[in-house]
């Protein structure tokens, strides 16, 4: 008996398996770790639910293979104008939104003020230099004068002044076009219904399983060659990769552990690119004290104690052995590809020799004489594999470290709070601009949980930083940055670590993928691709 | 019955302004929310306005009145009801725990009572055996050991994922149903033999009742309520979701839903997760409480 109820259950498994293949339609099916928490454009902050939006969304202007902007809904990418600081974007005509309805001018003024409405967006700082922008995030006016519809498909940006990454701020997700009619049908529950312009459009999402979307046939940049694309929410990383192996899933992340594995036993599924994440060591350089800001003891107020750190770790053990390749040392804070990235700057050597003679110079020899030093990192079994490596290295020259390991939220609060002596982070761009990476995360105004965990404060560094952003020429913004990060680097409020390069796994008959992934693309999600243009050819 | 009724739900109340209570007081201390929902270049003004939004800068006794009024409100950073969450959730582990609940009262109550008929045999040490070892078992690594043999090696049962189909819920199902049959198999067995040397017992074998007749229908009556009692705490336990089953089975249930709220430092999701089992347990309380009436004569809950 109970074999016949085995074999008919067998029988059953594979008449529906059957089926499932039978259907033959071209659907790229995604695993996500997690469930989008919002794909209303205007809460978006995570790879997750970007990599969702992205698909169903379009803005005026997306990031090109070279990261720079490219027109997207716009007909092109408008010139500045000098004259009265505004952008003038021409807006393609015939685009029609997943309701069927045209997009218009009207369109972007809605969309945008709705993005610096702190009463639904949480992403306002992306159009602050527009005029009239701060009036309606702090509630005063309704109406942004800087925002003006021109005629039906033209709309003018005013700028309170030169603002030399607004182009790539308005090519994120966030400020992607939606129209008010479903926001209001959808009431309240936008983030739930989302309506735009991509390549496909939402069709059924079963929350913390499954998102299907469908092919939009009318899409402006020709009917995608994909059916359809279905993400479906595995939690555990090798339930990911069992089930990519089984050819269940077009495109998957790598568990770590398992990459020399894969790349071994199956190089045609590896897929790479260098990422622009830098990942690194802060140090307390200052601290508040009776509401002045003073050096922090000791790490602050010690450059060779500071320096004899960034000597001791040895970076080539974590890249290659703990993160089994997917990093490499990072010699700057700019990652490679970046705008400004320079190729001769070496700040991460390994010397733990000169690192004990720095300690003995620092006023510490063999590390006698200094308080153990707190060590904190976000609690993550893959971080805790590196800062157990860091925390070897800085041992091995005599340095007593006191690791603490906190939640993520508990994490941010006390590094935004007061900085520990150290703690291990890392920064993803958002887009190809120096001012991404240098002013949120070591200009003085970004102190604390805005960015600058360190606390790092040179005026002559806030004076680049400032300069840079008031500039339109790229050239004497390149100079900028790069004197900047020299001074920065040679005063190592960071040990850097390693830039992440994206080790992800694709099935072979993915066409349109592999090698066009750029550095803003993390994880397996593949945000920046343009979606109508992947096929699969099986 | 109808003034025990009444009087249970009455002494619930306090049970459940306790919960909202010692939740809402540890959730103030453990940190402020806003940091995880803000963007990570969010400046300070931005937080402030982010901690307006979510109402976090109003009064304590006005965010915890909320809930008071029966306002779970809305998920900080899922921006939908909690009530819906909680309840999608329920739905989700509702199929899987009473599915995995019925394997383990048939496997558990047949193998107890086998091993109690024929105690001290192979049977009985076979049993106490694989109930030991059910009862150490963590069950993430079941369901992991399950996955890796019959859905990765041998190919017959598909690797779970959020899919209505049931074929999906085989192994989830079976790693908490046998988890819950060990220990009910090991319960009936005590009790079951405890009772079987009672003194009744003797005296219906003395009357010339078969020894099967007389554990079925003399003994086995008699330890119903000790195996009712954990059956309802089990169910309740499986109920409030199983946190690690879930995430390696890709099931969508709520212990996952409140997990990621406590890692998200998702407040209201966690008060309603809370008070969410909360009612699960007193109602499964309240349930063996009326059943003892009815399996025991002697506990009349109208005295």
């Amino acid at each position: 008996m109970t074999r016949r109820i085995f074999a008919a259950l067998v029988v059953v498994l594979a008449v529906s398996s059957v089926t499932r293949a039978a259907e033959g339609k071209k659907i790229f099916r995604i695993p996500l770790s997690e469930n989008p928490p919002s794909l209303d454009p205007v809460q978006i902050q995570d790879v997750t639910s970007d990599g969702v939006a992205r698909k169903i969304f379009n803005g005026l202007v997306r990031f090109n293979a070279e990261m720079k902007p490219a027109p997207d809904l716009a007909e092109a990418v408008p010139e500045w104008n000098t004259a009265d600081n505004s952008y003038t974007f021409k807006l393609r005509k015939g685009v029609k939104f997943h309701n069927g309805r045209e997009v218009k001018a009207a369109d972007v003024k809605y969309s945008w003020e709705r993005l610096l409405d702190p009463n639904v967006s949480q992403r306002t700082q992306i159009l602050e230099p527009v005029v009239g922008a701060k009036d309606k995030i702090d509630g005063k006016a309704k109406d942004v004068p800087g925002i003006a519809i021109v005629d039906d498909y033209t709309v003018k940006i005013t700028l309170t002044g030169p603002s030399p990454t607004f182009l790539l701020e308005i090519g994120m997700v966030n400020a992607s076009i939606i129209p008010k009619e479903e926001v209001d049908k959808a009431a309240g529950a936008f983030s739930r219904k989302p309506c735009g312009t991509g390549p496909f459009k939402l069709v059924e999402w079963k929350e913390n399983a499954k998102i299907v979307l469908e092919r939009n046939a009318d899409y402006f940049l020709g009917a995608p060659k994909l059916d359809g694309v279905t993400f479906e929410v595995i939690p555990a990383p090798q339930a990911r990769l069992d089930l990519f192996q089984q050819g269940e899933f077009e495109v998957c992340d790598i568990p770590l552990g398992s990459v020399k594995k894969m790349r071994e036993g199956h190089p045609e599924w590896i897929s790479e690119n260098s990422t622009f994440r830098t990942n690194y060591l802060g140090m307390a350089m200052n601290t508040i004290a009776d509401g002045k800001s003073i050096p922090a003891d000791p790490v602050g107020t010690n450059p060779k104690l500071r320096e004899a750190i960034n000597l001791a770790v040895n970076r080539k053990y974590i890249c290659e052995v703990i993160l089994e390749g997917r990093g490499k040392p990072a010699n700057s804070i700019l990652p490679e590809g970046m705008m400004a990235h320079s190729n001769d700057l070496i700040a991460s050597k390994y010397d733990p020799a000169k690192a004990r003679t720095l300690l003995a110079e620092a006023g510490y020899p063999k590390g006698e004489g200094l308080r153990p030093l707190t060590f904190l990192y976000k609690n993550d079994p893959d971080i805790k594999k590196i800062v157990v490596s860091i925390h070897h290295d800085l041992q091995a020259i005599g340095l007593k470290v006191d690791l603490q390991a906190l939640d993520w939220g508990a994490f941010l609060e006390r590094v935004g709070k007061e900085p520990p002596d150290m703690f291990y982070l890392g920064w993803v761009a958002d887009y190809n601009d120096p001012d991404n990476f240098l002013y949120y995360l070591f200009h003085s105004r970004q102190w604390g949980e805005a960015g600058n965990e360190t606390r790092y404060k040179n005026p002559e560094v806030d004076t680049l930083l400032d300069n840079a952003r008031k500039t339109m020429d790229q050239a004497k913004r390149i100079e900028l940055y790069q004197k900047a990060e020299k001074i920065i680097l040679g005063e190592l409020p960071w040990a850097l670590m390693d830039n992440r390069i994206n080790v992800i796994l694709l099935q072979p008959y993915v066409k349109n993928v592999k090698g066009k992934l750029c550095p803003l693309d993390v994880g397996h999600y593949l945000n920046q691709i343009e979606f109508s243009t992947v096929d699969l050819e099986k | 019955m109808a003034t025990f009724l009444l009087r249970r739900l009455l002494q619930s109340i306090p049970v459940f302004i306790g919960i909202i209570l010692i939740c809402f007081a540890l959730l103030k201390l453990s940190g402020d929310p806003t940091n995880i929902i803000a963007s990570p270049r969010a400046t300070a003004a931005e937080r402030a306005k982010i901690r307006e939004s979510l109402g976090l800068n109003r009064p304590w006794y006005e965010q915890l009145g909320r809930y008071f009024r029966g306002d779970l409100g809305d998920s900080y950073r899922h921006h939908r009801p909690v009530f819906s969450m909680i309840m999608e959730g329920a739905a989700v582990t509702a199929r899987v725990a009473v599915s995995a609940m019925c394997i383990a009262v048939c496997l558990g109550l047949f193998s107890g009572l086998l091993s109690a008929y024929r105690p001290r045999t192979m049977i009985d040490y076979s049993s106490a055996a694989i109930s030991s070892f059910g009862v150490s078992v963590p069950a993430f690594f079941l369901a992991m050991i399950l996955t890796l043999i019959f859905a990765v090696h041998l190919n017959w049962l598909p690797i779970p994922r959020p899919d209505a189909d049931w074929k999906y819920l085989i192994i989830p199902i079976a790693t908490l149903g046998l988890l819950n049959t060990a220990m009910l198999a090991r319960l009936t067995r005590n009790c079951m033999l405890a009772e079987m040397s009672e003194g009744y017992v003797r005296t219906a074998r003395a009357k010339g009742r078969g020894p099967l007749r007389t554990m079925l229908t003399h003994a086995f009556p008699n330890v119903l309520v000790p195996i009712t009692t954990v059956i309802g705490t089990d169910l309740a336990a499986l109920l409030g979701g199983a946190v690690l089953t879930e995430t390696a089975c890709s099931i969508p249930g709520l212990g996952r839903v409140v997990f990621q709220a406590i890692s998200e430092r998702d407040h209201p999701v966690i008060i309603g997760g809370c008070l969410f089992f909360a009612v699960i347990f007193v109602t499964a309380n309240l349930v063996v409480d009326l059943f003892y009436g009815v399996l025991d004569p002697r506990i009349r809950h109208n005295e």
